[in-house]
């Protein structure tokens, strides 16, 4: 049931950092929410053998974590949730797909080979994105650039919800298996006889949380409808950062800069 | 004559038919004062206060809050009038940062910007708590929280305070803290709580409630000194008078 | 099962994030129809739940291995399909956000996977219909079971073919879908379990929180709803394939192929050509630098080789050096 715990403590850091008051953390949301977009969706649009155009894609991750001043390896950790999953796409490919692409030597390099490496490329170089966009903007000015596309307000308020009352829920998902796991020593899980009783009343007691918070709400003027406070007016950071930063990428990804920068000195 | 806060006669309540949660309540407060609600579990305090803040509204009887009736029309002046601190800090604090939620109230009472931001500015000021502006609230210690619930209704510019068992959750440094907090404010206040030594340091006024029916209603003085009348009613003396 | 940015091309990605955004408009449209104010608080604070709830760890009984909750067909079946519907979004935006569980290209994958089948198919198609004459135990169970595993095998088979139209894997089609089907049958009879015996625990205590139960007004409807549920599922599944024809001929032709039980030796000589023309096309972006042997092949690794380490080397010392100035910069003021 560590799981739990460490979920906690993942979310904290996050937050930590994102709350820290230095200038990415400064550039508007939305800027930052659209390039992590774009970059994603440029880094997994490379061929399955073109290794070498994806990994110019390094350039967005590497340099942002230098100047962000972020710990790479605290992003790393986050890949064990999505390597299984690709790793059971990906490791299978060398077996299936034995196009000889390559040969370095005597050695053959297979298509399967390539296109396992690129897939498990692009499983680092999205989820680094994913981080570096998490690490510098806070849940609230997500959900702020969320409203400014337009994205329906009361589905806003809910994921501020969720939000707010996840790390209230893990607490007492732990307290609760806590609870459990000392009464029953050696089991690794929830016994099947408690399954409805354990979850069941965890779940009346967050409905009538939520008839609280309701209450709360209403006690405050809430009718139906949330207003947000406004933001800074945008700044030329704003728009230069997601600009820059896509040209790069574009650059990057339209010319093959790896292979004609060597050119010159092969 | 004086200004007249709460006034509710023969008040009766009951979720269903069989089962009478609150009767004949008569109670009345005229004055800027704090009125301490004492009684042990399930006696009716909780609900009595929802009740004034129009959380209930079938009841029977007559209330009428700063001069007007309680119903469904008037509610939101009414409740614009009254803040009320629930017992559970992190379900009264439903926004993610401390700023965000102390903002919601002036901010859903349509206030324009710069006016929201004095309030919230203000309200922190006023519990001492400017420095938690930008945390958020599941950083927060349980006293913090608890003067955080505090501000969200301060930002509200409140005539009155009701506070549900304030102090349930809090050490005791957190526990002084609050009441010395709660004794610097001018509103009239209305404390229900377990901690008669809390309401003793707070409020001179306490009303007793039993099975629903208050049953004393005077000086806290006289109360806490009466020992039987505390047994009587599932309750003990405060702690500062019990003998080790 | 959350499926990871990898895995899906920019095409099979946004393709999903339209079929999901069009659902959950037509959720909000619902929603604010219902014009339930009580409910905003209730779907935050149970997203939160199924969010927590899904952390802990449920022994399956007889096996070493533990099993969770199922969300989709949780929240339907408290807060109804579309309100759930928005709340599992929501759980999954910040499973994707926080977590790096999915992902942001996929969520849109993820949404249609998860979210989608377990309100609309889970809570429209099975509990509601299922509940219609009032509950029961046994009703509960059936209705808890057959969704989750129903709304399961439609999720691993989108899994399947979202990947599939994606280029990612060799898998053959017949292959995956026989991996992924059948264990998603266990995990979701365990979900299903898992399922049930929350929503009995709270049909036993509040039953009147239970959504959908003995709705007879609104059975009318189910048909239209129905019909639109299953021509969403179509165009969804249906458009996916046609982008699997288009997107990776060879791949679906392997695929039909080995289900047609079509010997792929005798192609085999044809197929390999194919695969590297399309290889060099793919490592080539300009074409002055198209090759036609395996040793030009092999020099353009070469030239990449080195051409990257001196990118990233220039980067890497161009960021050190920002860093420094910047720290020293720091230090004195």
């Amino acid at each position: 049931m560590n799981k739990i715990g460490q979920a906690i403590s993942e979310i904290q850091s996050l937050e930590s950092l994102s709350k820290q008051d230095v200038w990415v953390n400064r550039i508007h949301p939305l800027s930052k929410l659209c390039l992590t977009v774009f970059y994603i969706a440029v880094t997994v649009s490379f061929h399955k053998y073109d290794l070498f155009g994806l990994l110019a894609m390094a350039v967005y991750p590497v340099v942002f974590f230098m100047i962000a001043d972020l710990s790479f390896g605290e992003a790393l950790r986050r890949l064990r949730v999505v390597l299984p999953l690709v790793m059971i796409m990906g490791v299978l490919n060398p077996f299936f797909d034995k196009t000889v692409i390559v040969t370095v030597g005597r050695m053959n390099v297979t298509g399967g080979v390539i296109s396992m490496i690129t897939l498990m490329i692009k499983a680092i170089f999205t989820v680094l994105a994913g981080y570096l966009l998490i690490a510098t903007t806070s849940i609230e000015d997500i959900c702020y650039a969320l409203r400014v596309i337009h994205v329906p307000k009361i589905f806003v308020i809910v994921v501020l919800l969720i939000y707010r009352y996840v790390t209230v829920l893990l607490a007492e998902a732990r307290r609760v298996t806590q609870a459990y796991s000392l009464r029953a020593p050696g089991q690794k899980g929830i016994h099947y006889k408690v399954w409805g009783s354990l979850l069941g009343q965890m779940l009346l007691r967050s409905m009538d949380r939520a008839g609280i918070i309701y209450e709360s709400m209403q006690l405050r003027g809430f009718t139906g409808d949330f207003r947000y406070g406004k933001r800074e007016k945008l700044t030329a950071k704003d728009f230069l950062w997601p600009l820059i930063w896509a040209g790069i990428i574009l650059l990057f990804r339209l010319v093959p800069v790896f292979t004609l920068l060597g050119q010159l000195f092969v | 004559m004086s200004h007249i806060h709460i006034d509710v006669n023969d008040l009766t309540f009951s979720y269903n038919k069989n089962n009478q949660v609150l009767s004949g309540i008569d109670f009345h407060v005229s004055e800027d004062e704090s009125v301490g609600i004492i009684g042990a579990n399930g006696a009716g305090k909780s609900t009595f206060l929802k009740i004034l803040v129009g959380l209930e509204l079938n009841f029977g009887g007559e209330v009428r809050i700063e001069e007007m009736p309680l119903n469904k029309q008037l509610l939101p002046k009414i409740r614009e009038k009254i803040g009320y601190v629930f017992q559970d800090s992190d379900s009264q604090l439903f926004m993610t940062t401390v700023e965000e939620d102390v903002a919601f109230a002036p901010r859903n009472y349509g206030l324009p910007e710069d006016e929201v931001e004095r309030r919230v500015s203000a309200a922190l000021e006023q519990v001492r708590i400017s420095h938690l502006r930008k945390k958020s609230i599941y950083q927060l210690s349980g006293g913090e929280k608890k003067l955080v619930s505090l501000a969200t209704i301060l930002s509200m510019t409140p005539d009155m305070i009701f506070l549900d068992e304030p102090s349930a959750a809090l050490d005791p440094r957190n526990r002084r803290n609050l009441i010395k907090i709660l004794n610097g404010f001018e509103h009239v206040k209305l404390i229900t709580s377990h901690d008669l030594d809390f309401i003793w340091d707070t409020c001179k006024r306490t009303v007793l409630m039993a099975e629903g029916r208050l049953i004393y209603d005077g000086p806290t003085d006289d109360i806490m000194r009466n020992e039987s009348l505390l047994l009587e009613n599932g309750l003990e003396l405060p702690l500062s008078l019990q003998q080790r | 099962m959350h499926m990871a940015d990898a895995l899906v091309s920019p095409i099979v990605a946004g393709t999903m994030y339209a079929a999901s955004l069009g659902a959950a408009g037509y959720s909000i449209h619902k929603v604010r129809q219902e014009d339930d104010q009580k409910k905003i608080p209730l779907m935050g604070v149970m997203g939160a739940f199924v969010f927590a709830a899904q952390m802990i760890n449920f022994t399956i009984p007889g096996t070493g291995s533990s099993g969770h909750l199922c969300g989709g067909m949780m929240l339907s079946a408290l807060l109804g399909p579309w309100a759930g519907f928005l709340s599992m979004i929501g759980v999954l935006l910040i499973q994707c956000l926080f977590f790096a569980d999915g992902g942001l290209l996929a969520l849109g994958c993820n949404i249609w996977n998860m979210a989608f089948y377990g309100c609309f198919v889970g809570a429209l198609l099975i509990w509601r219909p299922i509940m219609k004459n009032g509950a029961s135990r046994v009703k509960i169970i059936l209705a808890s079971v057959i969704g989750c595993i129903v709304t399961l095998q439609l999720g691993a088979f989108s899994v399947v073919l979202e990947t599939l139209a994606s280029g990612i894997t060799e898998l053959p089609f017949k292959v995956f879908v026989s991996a992924m089907q059948p264990i998603h049958l266990a995990i979701g009879l365990v979900e299903g379990l898992i399922t049930a015996a929350v929503l009995l625990f709270v049909y036993e205590a509040r039953p009147e929180l239970l959504w959908g139960v003995d709705e007879k007004k609104e059975s009318k409807l189910s048909f239209g709803a129905t019909l639109g549920i299953l021509g969403g599922i179509a165009v969804v599944v249906g458009g996916g394939l046609s982008l699997l024809a288009s997107s990776l001929p060879d791949g679906l032709e392997w695929a039909i192929g080995r289900v047609a039980g079509v010997e792929e030796l005798e192609s085999a000589g044809t197929g390999v050509y194919e695969a590297a023309e399309n290889a060099q096309g793919a490592l080539s972006f300009l074409p002055d630098y198209a090759f036609k042997g395996s040793e030009s092949a092999l020099g353009t690794t070469v030239s990449g080789i080195v051409g990257a380490v001196i990118v990233l080397g220039v980067l890497v010392g161009a960021a050190f050096l920002f860093r420094f100035f910047r720290n020293k910069r720091a230090g004195r003021t």
